[in-house]
C-alpha cells in the first residue's frame, strides 16, 4: 500500500510557487530521504503532507485521505517541526500534550531519552539552545510512532557525536517500530545509510525519486587528461566540470559499459563513483557559475 | 567486513562481499551462524532492508541458508563456492595493477619478479 500519493501538486505563496508540481508515491513502512537545497521547497512539501498547509492545486493523499484538515488522519501523522512550539510552555506541558495528541506515543522512553540528553524537563523550550531544540522536538516525533513520521532536519544544530546517536536512535525505533519515516535534509552524510529511497526536489520540483543504491551508481566522476576526456564530454551528460591546466574532472550520468570503463580506464583515466551526496549536490547546482564567479570580479 | 559508501559497488553488495571475506578469512566457519540483518544494520547504521539484500544474494547462491528459528547460517562449502565464483577478480586485479606498474615504467616481466619477490608474514595460529 503507498503512504503517500501525490498528484500534480501546487502550493503558492503569494507569486512564489514553493511546490510547482510535484506527482511522487512512496510505499509504506520505509524510510525516504528528502532532499533539496535551503528554499528547494522541502518543508513545504511536508508541512503539506502533515496537513496544516492546503495545497493551492493537485492532490495529497496520505493512507488514502486528504490530510487538510483532517482529524480522522491527522492521529498518524506526526510532523517534527520547531515552529509548532510557538508558546513558551515547560517541556514537560509539551510532552504532555503530545501524549493526548498521539495514543501511541511512548511517554516513559521519552523522559529516558531526554535525561539522557542532559534536557532537563522543568526548562522552557524557548531557553534551549538551537542543538537541545533539535533534539527535543526529534524525540517527541519520533517516540509518536505515527504510522507517517516527518522529521524535518533532525539534525539540525546537532555535534557530529549526537548527529550519530539521532541515527542509531532512529535506526532503532524504526526497526522495533516499523513505519514510514520521512527524512528531509539539505545534507546527507550520516543518514544515507538509513534511507531506502532518495526524492530529490529542486525549486519545487521534482528531480527523481530513486533507491538509495540507483542514485549511488547514477554517475561517476572521471579524472584525467584533458585531450582524452573532451571527447567524451560531447557523447555523455555532464553534471559536473572542473579542470586545472590539463586535467579535467568530469561527472558524467553512468551509462557506460564496462568495456567503456575498462578503455578508459586503461588510457589513465581515473574513474570513482560520485556518491550520493555529490549527486544529489550536481543535480540541484546553478547553471551558470558558482560563489566563486561572484566573489572574483 | 567494512562498508565503503564512496566506492562503486552499491552497499548491498559490498555487505555480500564483506561477508565472503569473512567466510575465507576463517571468522565465519562453515556451518557457523552468520551476522543477522539486523547486527549489519546495527553495526554499520544503515537499513535493515539494505543489509537484507546483502544476505540475499548469498541465499540464493547458495552460500548462506536459513535455518528456522536460528537465523542465517554459513554453507558446507561455501569457501569453495566463493573461491570459485571470485577468482575471475584475481585477473582484474592484475589488469589494474599492470596498469599502475605501466605508469611507473616497470614492464611485465619486471611485475612478474616482484609479485614472486613478495613476502607475506606468517599466519598466526588461532
Amino acid at each position: 500500500m503507498n503512504a503517500v500519493i501525490l498528484q500534480d501538486l501546487v502550493k503558492r505563496f503569494g507569486k512564489k510557487k514553493a511546490l510547482d508540481g510535484i506527482s511522487l508515491e512512496l510505499q509504506e513502512n520505509r524510510i525516504v530521504g528528502l532532499i533539496g537545497r535551503n528554499g528547494a521547497g522541502k518543508t513545504t512539501l511536508l508541512r503539506t503532507l502533515a496537513g496544516f498547509l492546503r495545497p493551492t492545486v493537485g492532490s495529497v493523499l496520505v493512507f488514502g485521505q486528504n490530510p487538510f484538515d483532517n482529524i480522522r488522519v491527522l492521529s498518524d501523522i506526526v510532523l517534527m517541526d520547531d515552529e509548532r512550539y510557538t508558546d513558551n510552555s515547560d517541556l514537560r506541558v509539551l510532552i504532555d500534550r503530545a501524549a493526548l495528541s498521539w495514543s501511541q506515543f511512548d511517554k516513559a522512553m521519552a523522559l529516558k531519552l531526554l535525561d539522557y540528553f542532559n534536557i532537563p524537563v522543568k526548562t522552557k523550550i524557548k531557553k534551549l539552545s538551537k542543538g537541545m531544540k533539535t533534539l527535543f522536538s526529534l524525540v517527541i516525533a519520533l517516540l509518536s510512532r505515527c504510522p507517517l513520521t516527518l522529521l524535518d532536519e533532525p539534525t539540525l544544530g546537532l555535534d557530529a557525536a549526537h548527529r550519530k546517536e539521532i541515527s542509531s536512535l532512529l535506526l532503532k525505533d524504526y526497526v522495533n517500530y516499523p513505519r514510514t519515516i520521512i527524512v528531509s535534509s539539505h545534507l546527507i552524510s550520516e543518514l544515507e545509510g538509513l534511507m531506502e529511497q532518495v526524492v530529490l526536489i529542486d525549486n519545487g520540483r521534482l528531480v527523481f525519486h530513486k533507491t538509495i543504491e540507483d542514485v549511488q551508481s547514477y554517475a561517476l566522476y572521471l579524472t584525467g587528461r584533458r585531450s582524452i576526456l573532451e571527447e567524451q564530454e560531447g557523447r555523455r551528460r555532464v553534471i559536473y566540470k572542473e579542470s586545472m591546466g590539463e586535467m579535467l574532472v568530469l561527472g558524467v550520468v553512468n551509462d557506460l559499459s564496462a568495456e567503456e570503463l575498462r578503455r578508459l580506464e586503461s588510457s589513465g583515466i581515473e574513474i570513482s563513483a560520485m556518491g550520493v551526496q555529490d549527486v544529489c549536490v550536481n543535480m540541484t547546482r546553478q547553471d551558470e557559475g558558482g560563489v566563486l564567479d561572484v566573489v572574483s570580479k | 567486513m567494512k562498508l565503503n559508501p564512496t566506492d562503486m559497488k552499491p552497499i548491498y553488495v559490498q555487505i555480500a562481499e564483506g561477508i565472503e571475506d569473512d567466510i575465507l578469512n576463517g571468522v565465519l566457519e562453515e556451518g557457523s551462524e552468520c551476522y543477522s540483518q539486523y547486527q549489519i544494520s546495527r553495526m554499520f547504521n544503515i537499513n535493515p532492508a539494505t543489509a537484507a539484500k546483502g544476505i540475499n544474494i548469498l541465499v540464493q547462491e547458495g552460500i548462506l541458508y536459513k535455518v528456522r528459528g536460528l537465523g542465517m547460517h554459513v554453507s558446507k562449502g561455501a569457501k569453495t563456492m566463493i573461491r570459485r565464483k571470485r577468482h575471475p577478480d584475481i585477473a582484474e586485479s592484475a589488469r589494474k595493477l599492470v596498469l599502475d606498474a605501466e605508469k611507473l615504467g616497470i614492464g611485465r616481466d619486471e611485475l612478474i619478479k616482484i609479485i614472486r619477490d613478495v613476502t607475506i608474514p606468517e599466519k598466526e595460529d588461532k
